[in-house]
């Protein structure tokens, strides 16, 4: 069991690398790069190209926007670090995680609607005062939101923790290595919940959360698109191209997440009852850690 | 109409750590104008801007009404210079360097704004205030913050009699920086030290002359 905890803590702390956002291997960064600079070019001639009304420009800007979003997620975004630490961080179900992911990115995508709708119409904001806003005031709010996120996990785990030592203690007169291997599987009482059960607990206020703390601070290049649009006089078409930024954001956050679930399946595979929650307990310290960490770090720098 | 942007170099100049992933992507040439004797005077710089930037640029002024990527000459005229209002504390994000000593430069000269296919191309010179021996030096181009992601692509010339040598980042000790700030070093000492990140993503040109 320990080892299978050093071998988590392990991938834990390689992923978080990965994930942040300068991180990953020099590949990734030097591919994401150059996609969001080819799809950075694409974009201007798409919107060229729909503003002059060619015959199927709009489904080629929204396929460029799609990929531009795919790319800028490769790059240094900050969504994919929480629900990647989300997801090692806590029992959630793939499903539910890539739900939460596009919910997420496209929450994202009306918040950047949002403010620049408010701001053009409502405030007369200039460009600058746009991104600014976004830079300056939302993108320190969702790191502050974030390494809350990342407290409250590591709280969460700290209390499981310790719950799960008091009940281990209480069977300490039980054989559990005999239970452990499988050789009884319905001795008649339990130690705690299987890795199945624990994986069902999940609420709406975590969703929720972890939906806020990404959504919160619009991307740079989807402010632009919709100002580019507003002045085109296809804002319609900035819109829906925001949204489809979103998804490509998503897809990629998406694979994040399936690695963050398997890597921690992984690890909690061969666990059962006590040894379980205990595992889950410190990975999702490990996670919640990492995630305060990194995002107060990056809070504080952007205040 | 509404008025959309007046000040848009100053857009990218604004320093905030948490605009490090690169939002505007620009191709670059260099040229090295040494002497004969081998002292270095200026460098000239060609800056590519990537397309859609350049379309921001051209919307924030009012150009290119008709989206044909294309510029009339009196609007030629209203973009040049466009990107050499350089506001207080935008060093023009070129970097000479001697044995570790940082060259002083004039301010961006205008030498050329081009518009094709939609894409801004602009070159201006950079005079060194006091000449020095080219041997030795070093060039860097980079955005402190790394909002600006400079690729040294189109060309690089040197004359005098000297020769550079330009060098891709390298990405490893970039992300090594990188993890140090965020793993190793107290907050505010990350606060200080964080600014050379885009240094870190920089082409190197090193410049030799033969005695």
């Amino acid at each position: 069991m320990r080892s299978g905890v050093i071998l988590a803590a392990t991938a834990i702390a390689a992923l978080a690398v990965w994930l942040w956002g300068f991180g990953g291997s020099e590949w990734v960064l030097a591919w994401a790069a150059d996609g969001q600079r080819d799809a950075q070019n694409a974009l201007a001639r798409g919107l060229r190209a729909l503003r002059a009304g060619e015959p199927g420009a709009l489904v080629t800007l929204l396929v460029l926007c799609f990929s531009y979003g795919f790319f800028h997620a490769a790059g240094p975004g900050h969504g994919k670090l929480v629900i990647g630490g989300y997801g090692i961080g806590k029992p959630v179900p793939l499903l539910k995680l890539a739900g939460l992911s596009v919910t997420a990115s496209l929450a994202q995508a009306a918040m950047a609607v949002l403010l620049v709708a408010g701001g053009l119409t409502l405030l007369d904001w200039s460009r600058e005062q746009l991104t600014s806003a976004a830079d300056d005031i939302l993108a320190p709010l969702s790191y502050g939101l974030i390494s809350l996120v990342g407290l409250w996990l590591l709280v969460r785990g700290l209390r499981r923790l310790l719950l799960s030592r008091s009940a281990a203690h209480n069977h300490s007169h039980e054989n559990h290595s005999a239970h452990d291997a499988g050789n009884c599987p319905s001795c008649g009482h339990r130690h705690g919940p299987t890795a199945e059960e624990a994986e069902n607990v999940s609420s709406l206020r975590d969703a929720l959360a972890i939906i806020g703390t990404v959504a919160v601070r619009p991307c740079t290049g989807a402010l632009f698109l919709l100002l580019l649009t507003w002045r085109m006089d296809i804002l319609w078409a900035g819109i829906a191209g925001v949204f489809a930024m979103g998804l490509g954001t998503a897809l990629l956050t998406v694979a994040v997440a399936v690695a963050a679930v398997t890597i921690r399946k992984g690890a909690l595979l061969q666990l059962q009852g006590a040894s379980a929650v205990r595992a889950a307990a410190i990975l999702e310290i490990l996670g919640g850690a990492v995630v305060a960490v990194l995002a107060s770090q990056i809070f504080l720098r952007a205040l | 109409m509404k008025h959309f942007l007046p000040l848009i170099a100053a857009f990218a100049l604004v320093p905030n750590a948490s605009k490090a992933h690169p939002h505007i992507f620009v191709d670059m040439a260099l040229k090295v104008v040494a002497s004969k004797s081998g002292l270095l005077e200026a460098v000239e710089v060609t800056w590519a801007y990537d397309e859609f930037y350049s379309m921001l640029i051209f919307e924030d002024l009012g150009l290119d009404s008709d989206y044909d990527g294309e510029l009339t000459a009196d609007e030629l005229a209203t973009l040049k210079g466009f990107d050499l209002k350089w506001s207080e504390g935008f060093d023009g994000d070129t970097y000479l360097t001697r044995s570790g000593e940082a060259l002083l430069l004039s301010d961006g000269e205008h030498l050329e704004t081009r518009v094709s296919g939609g894409r801004i191309t602009t070159r201006h010179r950079r005079s060194l205030t006091e000449p020095v021996s080219a041997d030795g030096v070093v060039f860097k181009a980079y955005d402190p913050t790394y909002y600006t992601a400079y690729t040294l692509n189109r060309g690089l010339e040197v004359t005098g009699g000297c020769t550079g040598v330009a060098t891709p980042p390298d990405l490893n000790a970039a992300y090594d920086k990188v993890e140090e700030l965020l793993y190793s070093m107290p907050t505010d000492q990350a606060e200080n030290a964080y600014p050379a990140v885009g240094a870190a993503f920089a082409d190197t040109v090193r410049l030799s002359c033969e005695e």
